[in-house]
């Protein structure tokens, strides 16, 4: 869980073991090893990035709810 | 609209001799439109109070749902101070976009169902020729697709993409369904 800017934002962590389909892989990753996303509450993507960095995630979530 | 035109058309559709009543019947109008602004102060439209579109794609009802999902934790935010109320400006740059996805795909089905000019139903006819026996004309017969969510492309609650990855998931976008489970 993550706290920025008053609000919190729930981390869901995935692997591959869980992707049975291989959907995942193919709808969210693409030739990537990891990703990291963020996803509103309307589930649009507002952010994502090859790895967890803790600057720029904040700094998304403050754009994603108009704070930059 | 006489009863006696309109049961001819049904007549032929469902077979001579089968017995209905005719209840109502009324003149649907296509349209395809939408106000400039659906914020004008402390008020907000959604829906077809908002914006309007001909019935192909399941858009009407859909795009509706769409709008509350984008205002509603918008302004949850605002009005428990979390977000300013700038945050509500997006309601209206995002979904006065997905409203246009909207009308312009709905427009483009109508368009090819009742063609406006000699050179598109010339277009119309002779992709509906074509595709009687020539499979690459049969992607262009459009007889209304299915919608489907729009992707909020250059919105400024998005980050700029860092990921090298499937366009389908790129900001903006809706998440894509992906089946989990061992």
């Amino acid at each position: 869980m993550i706290e920025e800017a008053g609000i919190k934002v729930e981390r869901l962590a995935l692997s591959t073991a869980d992707d049975k389909t291989g959907a995942l892989r193919e709808r969210y990753l693409g030739d990537n090893d990891s990703a990291v996303y963020l996803i509103r509450p309307d589930q649009h993507v507002a952010a994502r990035r090859p790895s967890f960095d803790d600057n720029q995630i904040r700094a998304a979530i403050r754009r994603a709810i108009g704070k930059e | 609209m006489k009863e006696e035109n309109i049961r001819r058309r049904l007549d032929a559709f469902l077979g001579e001799n089968v017995q209905y009543d005719m209840v109502w019947s009324s003149i649907y109008t296509f349209q395809c439109k939408r106000m400039d602004s659906f914020r004008h102060g402390r008020v907000f439209f959604a829906g077809d109070a908002a914006h309007q579109v001909s019935p192909f794609g399941a858009r009407g009802a859909n795009s509706g749902m769409q709008d509350v999902d984008n205002l509603g934790w918008k302004l949850g935010m605002v009005m428990r101070g979390e977000a300013p109320d700038s945050l509500l400006d997006t309601y209206n740059y995002e979904r006065i976009h997905g409203a246009d996805e909207n009308i312009l795909n709905s427009t483009r089905s109508t368009d090819f169902i009742t063609p406006k000019s000699e050179m598109s139903r010339l277009l119309r006819d002779a992709v509906l020729d074509l595709s009687e026996k020539h499979e690459f004309a049969r992607p262009m017969v459009n007889s209304g697709r299915l919608s489907v969510p729009c992707t909020y492309d250059g919105s400024p609650l998005n980050s700029a993409d860092a990921l090298d990855g499937p366009a389908r998931s790129r900001p903006g976008s809706v998440c894509p369904d992906a089946p989990l489970g061992r």
